[in-house]
This record gives C-alpha cells, structure tokens and sequence, in this order.
C-alpha cells in the first residue's frame, strides 16, 4: 500500500441469526466474512457487487449502525497517530465518531423525517453533538451548508415533502457533511435518482470532495458511474472480497473472474460496438449465504474453476501493482497477461 | 463548488402545502372525509353534553315525581292554539297529561293532553344546585317555567324520574368511560407494544405471545368474572375506576399491536437510523424521530377504540355487573328498562340506546375518517 491508510478493516464479519419460525434454531446468515481493506485518506474508494453481496451492511458496520460479528474496525485519529479500534462502540465513542464518519443514504424519501422541517433535519447534528449555538447561529450554518449543496437557504422552512428525490438527496449530503466529516459512506447515494440528477448528486460529491478533502466509500451496483467516479474498486461476492484495484485497471484487465464476469453484463451505449463485447452468462444462482460452498464461494459458478478452487478458500493477496485479487487463476492470469 | 444553478424547490414558495407540517396535512387530508368531519362535531357535542350535564339537563337526574310514573315523552311545540278562543300565539310548551283509566285493567295511564300546556322557560330559576360540585348555579338551559309541572321530553320512568335528564347526564360517565379506559389503554399500549417493537427479539415474541393469548379469551365471561369479583362494599364511584381499569386490561392489546408493527417499521427506516448512527441517546430517538409517526396512527386507533370500550360498559351495566343504580350511564338506564312492562307499555325507556348508537356510530365514522387521514399511503 502507498499511503497510509485512514480507515484499516481487519478480517471484518458479520453474522444474523436467522429465524424461521419461533420454535426453530436460528440459522446463521454471514452477510460479510472476513473483509480486509484499507481505504486511504482523500480516495473515493468504489465497493460493488450484486444485490445481497453483504456491502450495505459492510457500510453499515463501518458507519457503526452494527457492531460486527469478529474481525476489527481501524481509525486513523484527526492528529494522525496510530491507528485506533473503533470495533466495539459505546454511545460515547458512537457519538464522537459520528463526526467523522458519515452515511448518504440510499432511498431519498425514507432517510429523511417527514414530520421535521429541513431546518431540524440539517440542525440536527450540530444539536446532537453540542455545536452551533443559539438558533439564528444554527440557521446561519445551516444556510451555508444548503447553499453548499445547491439548495436556497429559505429551503430550510420546509418540509421534506416538498422537495423532488434529488433535491432530497442534497439535503440527506447537507446533514452528513455539516460537521465536517473526513470519511463519509454514500450507501447507493445515486441508485435511487433519475439518470440526470444522478450525474448533477455526483458532480456535487466531487466537488464537496476536493473542497472538504473528504475520503468517500461509495457502495453501488451502477459499474458505470463506479468507473466515472471512483478512484479505486472492490468487488464483493456473496459477503467476500474478491478483488481490489485502481479503477481504470480493473476496468481494463479484470484479474478475478468474477469481475470479468461482472463487467461482461455492463450494456454497451454505443450500438456499433455491441456485437463485439461478449457476454458472459453465468450457469446457477449466487449461492445461499446460509449454506456458502466449500473453497472459493464462487468455484460452483466460475467458468475457470479447477480442483484446487474447491477445496481451499483462495486468500486476497496483491499482486504488487496495486492490485489484489482472491483466485487461484491469479497466477495464470497474470502469466498470460 | 461547481457553477451549478441553485435548484429551486419543486412547488413554488407561495405554496402553503410546501411548508406545512405533518399535522397541518393530516388535518387537511381529515376535511375531505366529510361524515367523518360532522362526526367529529357531533362528537363534540356530545362531549359538551357530558361536560354541562348538569346545566343542560332539565331536572337532576333523581328527582323523582311520584305522580307521574310511565308517562309518556311529551310534544313539544312553540305555538299554541287556545283551544276555547281559537287564537294562536307564539308560546314554547309541551302538552300536558291527562290521566286516562283502562276499564279493563283499571289501569292508569297518562295521555298527552293538548288542552293543557306547560309552559317551557330558557334559563328557568331551579333550585340552586353546584355545576362539577363546585360552581354554584340555580339556573338550568331550559325547562318548565313552574319546576313542579310535568316536563318529560324522553318520558319519565318507574319512579317517575326524566328519561331525557337521566340519558344527558349518563353521558357523562358512559363517554368519559371510554376515554379513561382508551387513556390507560394508551399508556399500557405505548409503553409495551413501542418496547416490543424498538427492542424487538425476546421481548416482542413474549409480548406477541400473551397478546395473543388474551385476545383469544372470551371477553365477556372475562369481564364477568373480574366485575363480579369486585368487593360489593366499594362505593360506586371506586367500582366505576375499577370497571375502566378492567375494560382497559383487554383494550391495550390492539393498540399495543399497532404501535408495535409502526416501530418495527419505523426502526429500519433510514432517517430513524441515522439518528442512532449519531449517537443520540434511544430515548431521544423514539421521542423525536419515531413517536411523532404514530401518534396519528395512535390517535385512530384510540378513537377506534372508544366506542367499544362504551358498548362493553353499556353491555356490562345491561347484565348487571357494572355499573349501579346510584351512579347514571346508558347501560344502568338500560338495565332498569330491561323488563316486559317497558318493553310493552313504556318505550321510551330504550331512548338511551339511541344515544349509545349515536355515539358509538359518530366515534366509528370519526375514528375511519382520522385513520384514512393517518394513512400516508391512501390518496
């Protein structure tokens, strides 16, 4: 790794019990197992993967909404320091880390209280953690912070009925970004949008990034707007790592199969070049993650997959450029390149 | 920051809707309902009703006239005919009664007789008596102009007591049951279904469980058998609280289950998550971010609620173990009316009924109109 990094996942898991009925033993749901990544500081760092392949709650547990099963979350502290755990969060340290790590959500109609005015909804950080002072003093920052997203400030007194899904999502960047965060979560922050108001939110996340030298873990499914926007990528199968790089090179020369696939099933715009791209469809169903395959958790699917694949779970290990990937093709694909 | 033009807000400022808080679009969602908007003055009024019993009913509810026992409801009518001279002049009256005898059954009756008005007096001089026991008064809404002529609007019962007096003031505790057993319902039901749904696991399934159980329980016997086990030496206001408590026993169940289900859904909603990612204490996050979701929902289900925490006191009174006879409610009025003599020579002792269907009706109509407006989900 070049830099170093300002948040350090460790072997991060994270298991729900499932019930089936009430009188039945829970089944165990790993949703993330054993996610080791290091995010460095001013990078927009993209995680992607299908539906269900546990990067919501990897996001989740970052953010602190649950504390994970095993492994360890590391912080780098404002002053640089050494690295500090904040796997295991009283309301304390929960409330002191919301400062610095934050979350976009996803749907922009449910992440905002209907029953607060805008005012209440952006204010309500500063209130939390004691900051901002008497009223006008609130709606002055709270002015700046909207006219930062693009809103006018008399969008304050307002209720978030009025607002369309984009403008919701400007106000849902204000709360996150009032106090100044170094690290925020955008969970999906543009999946719900129209396709023109997802490229006006990015724009705005790009420049409030270079102007707040925010560190940005940006979880979607849209391989276009990961690639336009990202620096780096991690790719997740069913709760695991399988692949991290530089965004250009991974779009370029995926080293997982997985990947490869992945990238196989993005339409093509231009229409002169879709006989040439092939795609590559996948033989069975991602598998259950209450029953996750011995070995490789994508051996059963994966077009390359031989012998030593289903037996032994491949680790994550860099390549040295920069690049990891978890296949034991690895070394092939790296001969053959 | 990009050049970007600040984005105006979808409706135009002047639109009062864009700054209207969620009560002010429940209320406006709630006039659409047109029934369920006169129910809610209806409603109102009969809450009046209950509050000026005492003001506004013509005689106490005990007064007894020993010599008008059964008599029959009286017309009443703002012009009167003289039926010697044949002149008509304005002059609000009820007609009065002549006693007819069955030569059969030499029974006596009484018949309303034309020939013999009452006059009908606004704000007639009455024996001083205390509005709530405290204010002192000595006039009533209306009346007889002379307190010793007959006037029975609803008829008079056995003891010859005012139906339409007794009915205005059983109001009073038949309204005001429903609203302190829906009030410790509502406290029972807050506090055990909003625990179940906010801490979910354990606890929801063990509140789920005995939810379950004591709907499936027989209410009536139940009651029964509670109301029946209530020592009989208690006076009757302590057996009147110790009714509501047992009525509210059964009625937090629902409640319990609605705020249940809201807070289960409202703890995944992602505004409710991002208050507890920053650190709020619970308490403040139920207050603030998930307590005012419900209480609309809560309000309709309360509403819901009333009127059959009323029928079950009425139903109650009627079989004898509620209420007793000191106190006045529209079961009690009932359960004295349940005899074949009224059924056959005295009708009108079941007008209380109409006031228990009128109520019970208007809090329905009132109760559906206020969920629909609570729905946010229904147009």
């Amino acid at each position: 790794m070049t830099a170093e990094p300002i948040l350090a996942l460790r072997e991060v898991t994270m298991t729900f019990p499932v019930r089936r009925g009430w009188l039945s033993r829970p089944a165990v749901l790993r949703a993330v197992a054993g996610v080791t990544l290091d995010v460095r500081p001013g990078e927009v760092l993209g995680i992607v993967g299908e539906s269900g392949c546990g990067k919501t709650t990897l996001g989740r547990c970052i953010v602190g909404v649950h504390p994970p099963t095993s492994g360890r979350i590391l912080l780098r502290p404002r002053d640089g320091g050494p690295l500090r755990d904040i796997t295991r969060r009283d309301r304390a340290l929960q409330a002191e880390l919301a400062r610095d790590i934050r979350m976009i959500f996803q749907d922009p109609f449910g992440s905002l209280n209907p029953r607060l005015t805008v005012f209440d909804i952006v204010a309500e950080p500063l209130r939390v953690h004691g900051e901002g002072g008497d009223r006008a003093a609130l709606e002055d920052r709270v002015a700046a912070m909207l006219e930062k997203v693009g809103l006018r400030p008399d969008a304050m007194r307002r209720y978030p009925h009025a607002f369309s899904g984009g403008q919701r999502q400007r106000i849902g960047i204000a709360r996150a970004l009032i106090l100044g965060p170094r690290i925020v979560v955008a969970d999906e922050a543009v999946s719900a949008l129209d396709v023109s108001v997802r490229a006006q939110i990015l724009n705005l996340l790009q420049d409030l990034r270079e102007e707040m030298g925010l560190t940005i873990l940006f979880i979607g499914h849209d391989l276009g707007v990961v690639r336009a926007f990202c620096d780096r990528v991690a790719v997740m199968y069913c709760g695991e790592l399988v692949e991290v790089a530089p965004a250009e090179e991974l779009f370029r020369a995926p080293a997982h199969p997985y990947t490869e696939v992945l990238l196989s099933a993005v339409p093509e715009p231009d229409p002169r070049l879709r006989g040439q791209k092939r795609r590559i469809v996948l033989q069975g169903e991602v598998p259950d993650p209450l029953a996750r395959p011995s070995g490789c958790v994508f051996h059963p699917r994966c077009p390359a997959a031989f012998d030593r694949c289903r037996n032994e779970a491949p680790e994550l290990t860099s390549r040295g450029d920069g690049r990891a990937a978890a296949c034991w093709r690895h070394e092939v694909v790296r001969s053959a390149a | 920051m990009s050049a970007a033009p600040l984005a105006p807000p979808v409706s135009s400022m002047a639109d009062p809707l864009a700054t209207a808080s969620g009560w002010r679009l429940f209320w406006l969602r709630f006039r659409r309902h047109r029934v369920a908007f006169v129910s809610l003055w209806i409603v109102v009024a009969l809450y009046g009703v209950a509050a000026f019993a005492e003001f506004l009913a013509p005689h106490p509810p005990d007064r007894t006239m020993g010599r008008y026992t059964y008599a029959p409801p009286q017309p009443f009518g703002l012009f009167w005919t003289d039926p010697t001279t044949g002149e008509t002049a304005f002059r609000p009256h009820v007609d009065g009664y002549r006693v007819e005898i069955d030569p059969v059954a030499l029974r006596r009756s009484f018949v309303p007789d034309a020939t013999r008005p009452v006059d009908v007096c606004l704000f007639p001089r009455v024996e001083p008596y205390r509005l709530w026991g405290v204010v002192p008064l000595e006039h009533r809404l209306f009346g007889p102009c002379d307190p010793n002529d007959p006037f029975f609007l609803f008829g008079a019962d056995r003891l010859g007591r005012d139906v339409l007096s007794r009915t205005i003031h059983g109001t009073r505790i038949s309204l005001s049951v429903g609203l302190i057993g829906v009030a410790l319902s509502l406290l029972l039901g807050i506090a055990i279904g909003g625990a179940a749904g906010y801490v979910g696991g354990a606890l929801d399934a063990a509140v789920q469980r005995v939810s379950e159980v004591l709907r499936s329980l027989p209410t009536i016997p139940l009651w029964l058998g509670l109301a029946a086990a209530l020592p009989r030496e208690w006076d009757p206001l302590t057996i009147y609280f110790a009714i509501t408590v047992l009525l509210s026993l059964i009625g937090w169940i629902e409640l319990a289950r609605v705020v249940r289900g809201r807070f289960l859904a409202l703890r995944g909603e992602d505004f409710v998550l991002a208050a507890r990612i920053e650190g709020m204490h619970p308490v403040r996050v139920v207050m603030r971010h998930m307590v005012p979701q419900v209480t609309s929902h809560v309000i309709a289900t309360a509403t819901l609620a009333i009127p059959a925490m009323i029928l079950a006191e009425t139903a109650l009174s009627f079989l004898g173990l509620g209420l007793q006879p000191p106190l006045v409610s529209w079961g009690v009025l009932l359960q004295e009316a349940q005899n074949i003599r009224s059924v056959a020579a005295a009708p009108w002792l079941f007008l209380p009924g109409g006031a228990v269907v009128l109520a019970v009706l208007c809090l329905n109509f009132l109760g559906d109109g206020l969920r629909d407006a609570a729905d946010p989900y229904d147009v």
